[in-house]
């Protein structure tokens, strides 16, 4: 029966392709929503590699007019000492850091070294202790690295894994000469920055001295207990007033920091999933149509199959199959030059496993589509009355 | 082999019932030649229809093999249609996007248990009992109109049924292949199936054993 259906699918290739070009255009769009969706949901479900209720952004305003990039001055970075000793006396707050770069922020800085790209971020020692980071070999920075002709460095795994063949402790990145010395001295699970919808990247933490040299900290990460008011933001920012007289001090929810992660990366899905889920729905009337129409055209090769023996269900069954058969041809065409991207290196962060699942996905969701299309069509072939259809000229 | 009795069968439309058939009895003997004659409208069709069991009768009741087909469901229909019946329409009515020897297999696409290789040689012999074995890769388009016609009976005897209906055979062809028509339903009733012929033409219906005339419904004769 495959073989008939095919010598019919042939013989109707004019009809069919157009049939055939409408599924693969809706197969591309469809895959590149599910690929997204499975990238953006594998990301999720990664660990975060660190813990953001009950901290607090606080973002730093010397004042004098420098911008981030600007080096701190003597006096300056004095006063940054007293605010984070002052944070860190009052009851309701736990630990607190200063940071370059905020989480969820999606400012971060990265660095391409050894051909290997990463985001960099530059912390103050209790940083671990504000964002419960989880080491898992070597430490995290003391003030044993005072005073170092090396930079101290902390990087995630993924990072351990892919620059260093055996420990990375103790080892260093490969750097331009220019560069100092960036010795790794622990290594952290994992620290996606930009939030759960992120893909995981390769992540580096600079220890942050607090000497004239240095860039200036724009923020402080604090952490509170876990019962605190909104209304010690208040106390907070009047107690760090008190000690950098002329600093201003602007309290960052990171919740609304990761809200506005979140909806960044997923608005191009929604985009995305409006318009695919527009045109399928324009592919799957115009499936129906060319469906029915076929039907209707061909009452009296229908009628004639009902004479010669056909029962209902085998003429349903044959007017699904014929739509199947297109449907594969089509997914054929579409994921032969689907399977091109990952060898072509054109699928960026997404990894071959989402990869292949959303193309798995995509292939079902197609399926689904086409069949359904086809059920009422189908169904209107099995209406057809052999002795009206055998009659009519 | 068929038999009919006090058959009625009426057509609906918006307004207006139509009485094909008005309480026609009939019966054909296995192995029987018959012709159906009467004016256009009379009911030959839609009589030839309920033996083929394209369509079930209001009232009366009609046996095939001594069975009732009353009540069986589409499917044992189908089967029995398949076994046991091949149609000639007047209109050939041969797929056009197949070629003749898949024209040919196409009752056989229905019947279970048969094999491509072996619905490919029962389709070569019967396009060789009428004739075509050379044209077997021919699409319908390609052929003439007496040539169609000839792929439409090898389609329907390709199962080797017990009956053959046949509804105005030579209707679209001229006297020649009309002949050439009627010399393979012969051939087929002297093979012993049961052929039934739908004609107007008297000269056709004359190499019938009997004829059966319908006039307004009714069986006159």
């Amino acid at each position: 029966m495959i073989k008939h259906l095919l010598k019919l699918a042939w013989r109707k290739k004019t009809t069919n392709a157009l049939l055939m070009v409408e599924i693969f255009v809706a197969f591309l769009v469809t895959f590149s929503v599910v690929a997204l969706s499975c990238f953006l949901w594998n990301n999720h479900r990664q660990p975060l590699g660190f813990e953001w209720n009950h901290v607090w952004g606080v973002q730093i305003e010397t004042g004098d007019g420098r911008t981030g990039d600007s080096n701190w001055q003597a006096d300056q970075v004095e006063t940054l000492r007293h605010v984070l000793v002052e944070a860190q006396r009052l009851e309701a707050v736990e630990s607190a850091a200063g940071v370059l770069t905020l989480p969820f922020e999606m400012g971060g800085s990265t660095r391409t070294l050894a051909n290997l790209d990463m985001q960099v971020n530059e912390v103050t020692d209790d940083f671990l202790d504000v964002m419960r980071l989880e080491l898992v070999a070597g430490r995290w920075f003391t003030d044993e690295d005072d005073a170092k002709p090396w930079t101290a460095i902390v990087i995630d795994r993924d990072l351990a894994n892919e620059a260093f063949a055996g420990d990375p402790i103790g080892q260093s990145l490969p750097r331009d000469p220019e560069d100092p010395e960036y010795r790794v001295v622990g290594v952290i699970s994992d620290f996606r920055e930009d939030g759960e919808l992120s893909a995981q990247s390769n992540y580096v933490f600079q220890r942050k001295n607090l000497d004239p040299e240095e860039r200036l900290l724009r923020d402080l990460v604090v952490r509170v207990q876990p019962d605190t008011p909104a209304e010690f933001e208040e106390v907070l920012v009047e107690r760090l007033r008190a000690v950098a007289p002329g600093w201003s001090f602007e309290i960052r929810d990171l919740e609304g920091l990761r809200r506005t992660s979140r909806n960044f990366r997923l608005a191009p899905l929604v985009i995305a999933g409006v318009v695919g889920s527009f045109l399928l729905l324009m592919v799957a009337l115009g499936l129906i149509g060319v469906l029915w129409q076929n039907v209707t055209q061909r009452t009296r090769e229908l009628g004639l199959r009902r004479a010669v023996g056909a029962h209902r269900r085998e003429i349903y069954q044959q007017i699904l199959s014929e739509l199947a058969l297109v449907t594969t041809a089509s997914l054929a065409l579409g994921v032969g030059l689907l399977v091109q991207l990952p060898f072509l290196d054109l699928i960026g962060d997404i990894s071959r496993s989402v990869f292949l699942t959303a193309l798995v996905t995509s292939i079902l969701v197609m399926y689904s589509l086409t069949l359904l299309c086809g059920l009422y069509p189908s169904w209107l072939a099995t209406r057809v009355d052999a002795a009206d259809a055998l009659r009519s000229e | 082999m068929i038999q009919l009795n006090n058959v009625t069968k009426s057509y609906h439309t918006e307004r207006i019932e139509t009485l094909a058939l008005d309480a026609v009895t009939l019966s054909i003997a296995d192995g029987e030649f018959v012709a159906i004659m009467g004016p256009s409208g009379c009911g030959k069709t839609t009589l030839l229809n309920l033996m083929g069991l394209l369509d079930t009768p209001d009232a009366g009741e009609l046996l095939l093999d001594d069975q009732s087909i009353g009540g069986q469901s589409d499917r044992k229909l189908s089967r029995l249609r398949n076994r046991k019946i091949g149609f000639v329409f007047q209109s050939f009515h041969l797929v056009q996007d197949l070629n003749v020897v898949d024209n040919v297999e196409v009752p056989l696409l229905y019947r279970p248990g048969v094999s491509g290789r072996e619905r490919r040689r029962l389709a070569r012999e019967a396009l060789d009992q009428v004739g075509l074995s050379s044209r077997i890769f021919h699409f319908p388009n390609q052929l003439s109109g007496g040539q169609q016609q000839r792929v439409a009976v090898a389609r329907a005897i390709v199962g080797a049924p017990q009956i053959l209906l046949a509804d105005e055979p030579t209707g679209n062809l001229d006297s020649r292949m009309g002949d050439e028509i009627m010399d393979l339903l012969k051939q087929r009733h002297d093979a012993g199936s049961t052929v039934v012929m739908v004609t107007h033409d008297q000269r056709m219906a004359d190499c019938a054993d009997r004829t059966v005339r319908l006039f307004d419904g009714r069986q006159v004769q």
